[in-house]
């Protein structure tokens, strides 16, 4: 990857982190932490799929229930990750962390309101688990069109070698938020958000 | 109601699990070694699959140049003939493998390991060329040297073929992948960094 992308990366994500770190209220660091190393295990989780194998993101999930503390929450897991198994490492670490802490942070935006309706819940969880699988892959084709080749087919081959894993992290998603509703609904607050803070 | 979920939501990690593999597919394992004229490697997900037609690139690993491109078997082997300019001027060769999405695995192979065996080669050459057309009376001694350059390259070939496998267990004993202490490790970690910000957090709640 180029320099001005990694550059670009760490600032959004130091920015991000930040931001996380002040909101995050004294009663959520335990919830955060579970779900970032709920992050950290999902990604070693390999589905075999054609030539290699996919693993599970879970970003979605992240994003759902933590909002901005999903950038501190992804940042923790992915640096562990990093140091421990060499995943990625630690000059990527800032790109990484936005491509995948970015869009769960869009879908805390966008499916909070459906999130606290049983009614939509479910497809409110799809969506989540789909969608920030999407927006990430589509981050990371950006990411590398910047550094080298193409946009598009970088994104065509990336987007469709993570079809499985959005289909998967979907269901993943959906489940357990509709599970975590019934027995734990503070870990998605959702009674805050039903007042409207 | 509840217990459905809950069922439910077991039955599939249940079924996520049966179909995990514990590696890591996003680490792409590479190793090469000199034999004879070329260069052999292989190359492998950490989950044994290999990667099939990827692209294989050799630069030199001090400029970082590319010195030549091959593609990786069905197997996930490749093999290239030593490059003439990094045999003539000893250069370290990076070799690096690009799956695409950003996962690449890189092995750098340096001058000495390869190169032992092509120069022994040429230096035998030479020496029975020079074996041929010397006088009797130096033939002798010339023979002898030209027989032990002969022998070591017939006993570097043989040592290659033997230390091949090894040399492989050792690069796969290498890059193994995430072990059950790293994982519980990391959540550790994640806990315990949670523990100090909450520490710090609750000190300032006290002074306020």
């Amino acid at each position: 990857m180029s320099v001005p992308v990694l550059i670009s990366g760490g600032v959004l994500t130091a920015a991000g982190t930040a931001i996380g770190l002040k909101k995050l209220d004294y009663d959520r660091i335990m919830t955060v932490s579970i779900l970032a190393a709920t992050f950290f295990v999902a990604s070693l989780i390999h589905v075999p799929l054609g030539p290699g194998s996919v693993h599970l993101v879970l970003n979605g999930l992240l994003g759902v229930a933590l909002g901005w503390a999903s950038f501190p929450a992804i940042l923790t897991a992915l640096l562990l990750q990093a140091i421990f198994f060499q995943y990625g490492g630690i000059v990527v670490l800032g790109v990484n962390t936005f491509n995948m802490a970015a869009p769960a942070l869009l879908c805390f935006y966008l499916l909070r309101p459906w999130l606290a309706r049983p009614k939509s819940r479910p497809l409110a969880g799809f969506a989540g688990g789909f969608l920030s699988v999407f927006l990430a892959s589509l981050l990371m084709a950006l990411a590398l069109a910047l550094s080298d080749t193409g946009f598009l087919a970088t994104a065509k081959i990336i987007v469709a070698a993570h079809l499985p894993v959005m289909i998967i992290e979907g269901f993943i998603t959906m489940f357990t938020v509709s599970f975590l509703a019934r027995v734990q609904p503070d870990i998605l607050q959702l009674r805050i958000t039903n007042v409207g803070t | 109601m509840i217990s459905k979920i809950v069922s439910t939501f077991c039955l599939l990690s249940f079924v996520f699990c049966l179909l995990s593999t514990p590696a890591q597919a996003h680490k792409v394992r590479i190793f090469a070694y000199g034999e004879g004229n070329s260069i052999v490697g292989e190359t492998a997900f950490s989950n044994g699959r290999a990667p099939k037609d990827s692209e294989i690139i050799v630069q030199n690993a001090a400029s970082a140049r590319p010195l030549l491109t091959c593609r990786t078997d069905d197997q996930g082997h490749f093999r290239f003939p030593i490059p003439e300019e990094a045999r003539r001027s000893h250069l370290d060769l990076r070799i690096i493998i690009n799956v695409g999405e950003g996962h690449r695995g890189e092995w750098l192979l340096e001058a000495e390991e390869y190169l032992g065996d092509g120069e022994g080669e040429s230096v035998s050459i030479s020496d029975q060329e020079r074996v041929a057309v010397a006088t009797p009376a130096s033939k002798a001694r010339e023979t002898i040297s030209a027989d032990e350059e002969l022998i070591r390259r017939v006993v570097e070939e043989a040592m290659d073929k033997k230390l091949g496998p090894i040399k492989r267990m050792l690069a796969e004993g290498r890059n193994q992948g995430p072990s059950l202490q790293d994982i519980l490790g990391g959540i550790g970690y994640i806990l315990g960094l949670a523990g100090i910000i909450a520490y710090f957090r609750s000190k300032k709640g006290e002074k306020k």
